[in-house]
């Protein structure tokens, strides 16, 4: 038996060397086309090893390439092996004549299974975040506990950063306006910065909402638009005390609290649906390009001097008019600019802003949850 | 039992029409990118920084097709010696690491059993069940109900209200299994190292883990433990190098495999 396959297997590479140097050139095209497969060529070889070994020329006519590892793949298979081998190729090769990948996934599907990890559709994906609305809220809720517990001063902390940022930035840009100050500067500062701080936090914890929580995306089915969603959750329940503070600081500097100071509430909410849109596209960008996070800060910090936080637009560019033009289409500056409307009485605003602001917010959005969810699948592959 | 010696196995997936599948594992390839370690990743040109494959990224090619189908009622060993992809294929099975090529399917979307990731380690251990169950997909309301059973397993009951840093690595762990395992699955993907604690706890988590088994339909079981890998598995899958070496019944793939290690 040894002998005779020892035989069949030697005389195998003699043909299919010499076919091999004999003619190559005319068959390779249909070589490539029907790319023989291991099977195809040790079946012969392996099955009809004792009987009748010399295998029909033709069959390596047409496979002038694969001459050397066949050769070497016969040399090494030892011979107990060969039963094992041979009983595989049986079994499989009626199967292997008609199926492809397709018919598979048609099979599968008759079958009653799912592609496991496949993007749902868009409404879907929507009623299934829904669904986790719990989950989303009481990770906010647990990780705002969390930090708070981290420092001796808690939940204080989130109105103390931005008075002192106010303070800071409101002396600096006041000594360095002079005369090109805004009416009442101080309440001016102070809403800028506090409605600013929203926007940014939105965008920084959104951007890192996909690649801080990457043991969590690995771990756990759950549509990934709960952490995005979760972080801007978080952002807003921090901010209503800021609000309120808020509030009380522009008291101090002397306004008289009115009852249009209420339409603050449906500006936040707009606010919140542009924020949320931003956090989506910054979430997904930083899973593609994690340099991203090493340069959002500055993207924010650009973003605070630009968007009139600290100086009136009006006046600072009053020889320029195309560039107020401009800072009618900012999305932001638009929301400083209403919120201060709504709490200065000397501050006035175009009303067409607030038009303008919910057409922005709805569209960002809108673009931010479908560029999102586009990339469902590809959330949670390592970096 | 098939044996895998040159190349790929079959390409092609045979089904058995007798048995109901639940899990076809189709050809599937998964490569990770990361950064070579000791290279540079900069000095390059911007547009060679940000094209795929940059210079300085290596991409590791952790599965080259493997081709299986699961059938109802299962359970299913796979071994495999560190670093084979053995973790990889099972994430890839859960849908959580995304394939390169190929695709899953599955009857119902497949678990993995495990939920540490979802825990806040300054919360207290009760905070941290409300949270962890709700990351499994839990209702409220089914949560106060499964509440007092979690308690009662991880054997917390006099500590639920302290945070769980302050908890014994022991302790939290069980706590972990605790919620992790108070789910019942279709699919279910269990590491072995979840058996945890001391060797009490231990005992009782290698029972609970026994009991989620019987209730499930398919299970999927990591092990380097050939021991428990023969005690609890019909069938094993032996990967080596991201490539399906063998696919049988447990004692002659176990037994192939323990030959290949001496």
């Amino acid at each position: 038996m040894g002998r005779h396959s020892r035989d069949a297997l030697g005389r195998h590479d003699v043909v299919a060397l010499g076919m091999y140097t004999l003619a190559p050139s005319p068959v390779s095209p249909e070589g490539a086309a029907s790319a023989p497969t291991f099977e195809q060529i040790m079946v012969p070889a392996l099955v009809g090893a004792g009987a009748e070994p010399a295998p029909t020329t033709s069959q390596f006519k047409l496979q002038p390439a694969p001459a050397a590892p066949v050769r070497k793949a016969a040399a090494k298979a030892p011979m107990k092996k060969a039963p094992a081998d041979a009983g595989v190729v049986s079994e499989a090769e009626p199967v292997s004549e008609e199926a492809t990948a397709a018919s598979l996934a048609d099979r599968a599907v008759a079958l009653g299974l799912h592609r496991v990890g496949a993007r749902p559709g868009l409404f879907t994906y929507l009623r299934q975040t829904w669904d986790r609305r719990d989950f989303g809220f009481t990770l906010a809720k647990s990780r705002i506990q969390a930090r708070n517990q981290a420092n001796r001063l808690g939940m204080l902390w989130e109105v103390i950063k931005p008075t002192l940022n106010a303070i800071l930035y409101g002396f600096i840009f006041g000594v360095l306006q002079g005369g090109n100050k805004p009416e009442n500067y101080p309440a001016y500062v102070v809403i800028g910065v506090f409605l600013f701080e929203l926007f940014s936090k939105a965008m920084s914890d959104g951007a890192r909402s996909i690649t801080g929580n990457r043991a969590l995306v690995q771990s756990l089915n759950f549509p990934r638009l709960t952490l995005p969603i979760s972080s801007i959750v978080q952002e807003l329940m921090t901010f209503g005390p800021m609000l309120i503070v808020m509030g009380i600081y522009v008291v101090v500097l002397g306004e008289r609290p009115q009852g249009t100071w209420f339409l603050i509430i449906p500006l936040v909410c707009v606010y919140t649906l542009f924020n949320t849109g931003i956090a989506l596209i910054c979430a997904r960008l930083t899973v593609h390009l994690n340099d991203l996070t090493q340069l959002l800060p500055l993207i924010t910090r650009l973003l605070f001097y630009s968007s009139g936080v600290l100086f009136s637009v009006d006046k600072i560019f009053a020889h320029h008019p195309w560039v107020i033009k401009v800072y009618d289409f900012h999305p932001v500056y638009q929301v400083l600019e209403i919120g201060r409307g709504l709490l200065l009485s000397d501050h006035h605003y175009n009303p067409h802003h607030w038009i303008f602001l919910c057409i922005v917010s709805v569209a960002v959005l809108a673009v931010g949850v479908v560029f999102f969810w586009k990339a469902e699948e590809r959330y949670g592959r390592e970096h | 039992m098939a044996v895998n010696t040159e190349g790929a196995l079959e390409r092609e997936l045979h089904i058995d029409p007798e048995r109901k599948p639940v899990v076809i594992v189709d050809d599937l390839h998964v490569k990770y990118r990361v950064l070579s370690s000791g290279k540079a990743a900069g000095a390059g040109d911007v547009r060679g920084l940000l094209r795929r494959g940059a210079r300085g990224m290596r991409e590791v090619h952790a599965l080259k097709g493997v081709s299986f189908v699961a059938y109802e009622n299962e359970s299913i060993g796979v071994v495999g010696s560190n670093g084979s992809g053995k973790s990889t294929l099972l994430r890839a099975i859960t849908g959580l690491t995304p394939p390169a090529a190929g695709s899953v399917w599955a009857s119902s979307r497949p678990n993995l059993l495990g939920v540490g990731a979802a825990l806040i380690p300054a919360l207290s251990g009760d905070a941290n069940i409300t949270l962890g169950c709700l990351a499994l997909g839990f209702s409220k309301a089914e949560i106060e109900e499964l509440r007092p059973k979690i308690v009662e397993f991880a054997e917390l009951e006099d500590f639920i209200d302290l945070p769980m840093k302050t908890y014994s690595s022991g302790m939290s762990a069980r706590l972990k299994f605790a919620i992790a395992a108070s789910k019942q699955h279709d699919i279910l993907i269990v590491d072995e190292a979840l058996a945890v604690g001391d060797a009490r706890f231990r005992k009782r988590s290698e029972a609970k883990i026994r009991e989620i088994r019987e209730n499930a339909g398919t299970i999927f079981l990591v092990s380097h433990s050939m021991k428990s890998i023969r005690d609890t598995c019909n069938r094993a899958i032996w990967i080596e190098k991201g490539v399906l070496r063998a696919d049988g019944p447990t004692d002659e793939v176990a037994k192939a495999y323990e030959a290949s290690r001496k």
